[in-house]
């Protein structure tokens, strides 16, 4: 491809061992992510999208194969290097996350205390960020005292607090209701737009993929099973789980013994 | 009750509160870095380290498992070489460090893994270091839980003080076994227990509302 791949899986299996099985939740995935886009990763719970996004920054790191970002091998580079990297990746998750014994200003601060910013630059940085995410008057309330939107908003400043290359949303939206969903997303969609930042969104409700994605991946039993454009995959999908997805997403009742193929 | 009484009952409360307070103290100041040792080096820890966990657990473990009157008498040695005498408020401190710093790592340890797995892995994710995850993520979000072990360790300690007054210990425990059981002064008895009794409620209470002010959780 001609364009630049931000974060390329190559040959990346996951699997778990426990005493009673063996679970092998991401199967030989290769993709490429490219710089600037929105990428989905679509499927059905146990699919193994969640292993598969925390396979991107290592928080799982895989049996098998390789995670390149930004050309770096991050199978291969020490602690201190995949700290580094991790800090050029914000991620946010469906259950928010926060540090819930400190204020909104104080959560978005962390990451920058965890990279050496200088005091007088991270108050820039957070009103700025305040701003963008329209939770100034929030500043010194607790998640306790915030509603999910507001907190996912306060996760979403956190993670960009670093200037990331790439956010990684984690089902951010799948605790929400739909209205704070399309929120969410609309304020994802302003961030990648306005700052360049690559986005990579997993999670298994179709309405979220065909609102913000560019590109989408469908996942199957932990392997690949369809990769395109968004709106290719909705007008033609090919697998048996992209055509499921399709109709459970699109409203109408699936029904038992129906079949889809 | 004789003004001689109650300046003994006045002694008795600051003595049993320098042993307690100072030994928990020092318990923590030990007993903290062994909870978070045991913490992060657990199998779903995050410095994983099973041969470490499972010394350092089987030695707080073995401490634990031995009653307190015989830890007491079983390192006589030990403390009359620390403090030059085994009796007194300064001499039962040494036994109530070695009995309650490893209860205070399990309080602490149980403290910790009170701290919600995803808000570390979010920390984890944002690039942080195992010590900073230690310092700026589990101890601060544990902080109300470790304050309620606070309270809990000190009624247990002030526990073990009045039973060192048995072997020579001073404090109100010590009141408590010159009087009401040589001298079978029920009066002075019950006076001390009652004592206790409040100093407990007391502190159970302060904690409480420190608790209640620090946590940001409810609200």
């Amino acid at each position: 491809m001609a364009q630049k791949a931000v974060i390329r899986f190559e040959h990346v299996s996951k699997s778990f061992t426990s005493k009673k099985m063996n679970v092998n939740a991401v199967r030989n995935v290769s993709l490429e992510i490219q710089k600037g886009e929105i990428f989905g990763i679509i499927g059905f719970s146990g699919a193994g999208k969640s292993t598969l996004i925390r396979c991107m920054n290592l928080l799982e790191r895989p049996t098998d194969g390789n995670v390149f970002f930004q050309g770096v091998n991050l199978c291969e580079v020490n602690n201190q290097k995949l700290r580094e990297a991790r800090q050029k990746m914000g991620m946010i998750f469906q259950q928010f996350n926060l540090l819930e014994q400190r204020n909104v200003w104080e959560n978005i601060c962390y990451p920058l205390e965890i990279a050496g910013v200088e005091k007088k630059e991270r108050k820039q940085r957070i009103e700025e960020l305040l701003t963008l995410v329209d939770l100034t008057e929030k500043a010194k309330a607790y998640p306790s005292q915030l509603s999910g939107g507001q907190k996912q908003r306060v996760a979403i400043a956190r993670a960009l607090a670093t200037d990331p290359e790439v956010i990684l949303c984690d089902e951010a939206t799948s605790a929400l209701d739909p209205i704070t969903t399309k929120s969410i997303l609309d304020l994802l969609k302003k961030i990648n737009e306005t700052r360049g930042v690559t986005i990579v969104i997993i999670t298994h409700e179709m309405k979220v993929a065909e609102q913000v994605c560019d590109r989408v991946g469908v996942m199957n039993q932990g392997e690949l099973v369809e990769l395109g454009e968004v709106r290719e995959i909705f007008l033609h999908p090919q697998s048996d789980t992209a055509k499921k997805m399709i109709l459970f997403g699109g409203g109408i009742r699936y029904e038992e013994g129906g079949g889809t193929t | 009750m004789s003004a001689g009484l109650l300046q003994l009952f006045w002694e008795g409360i600051q003595e049993t509160l320098f042993m307690v307070l100072l030994s928990m103290l020092i318990s923590y100041l030990i007993g903290t870095p062994l909870g978070v040792i045991l913490y992060v080096t657990d199998e779903n820890g995050i410095c994983r380290n099973t041969p470490v966990n499972t010394v350092v657990g089987a030695v707080i473990n073995m401490i634990r498992s031995i009653p307190f009157l015989i830890l007491l008498v079983a390192i006589l040695p030990f403390t009359r070489f620390l403090v030059g005498t085994t009796i007194g408020a300064k001499a039962t401190i040494v036994p109530l460090v070695a009995a309650a710093f490893p209860y205070v790592a399990r309080m602490v340890e149980s403290s910790l893994k009170e701290v919600d797995a995803g808000v570390i892995e979010a920390a984890q994710a944002m690039g942080s270091s195992a010590l900073q995850i230690i310092r700026k993520v589990i101890l601060p979000e544990a902080k109300p839980s470790l304050l309620v072990g606070v309270t809990i360790s000190f009624a247990t300690i002030l526990g073990y003080s009045a039973m060192a007054g048995f072997c020579g210990g001073g404090g109100l425990g010590a009141i408590a076994v010159n009087y009401g059981y040589y001298r079978y002064d029920n009066e002075t008895m019950l006076i001390t227990v009652v004592l206790l009794v409040l100093i407990v409620q007391l502190f159970q209470e302060i904690g409480s509302r420190l608790v209640k002010k620090i946590d940001k959780r409810i609200k």
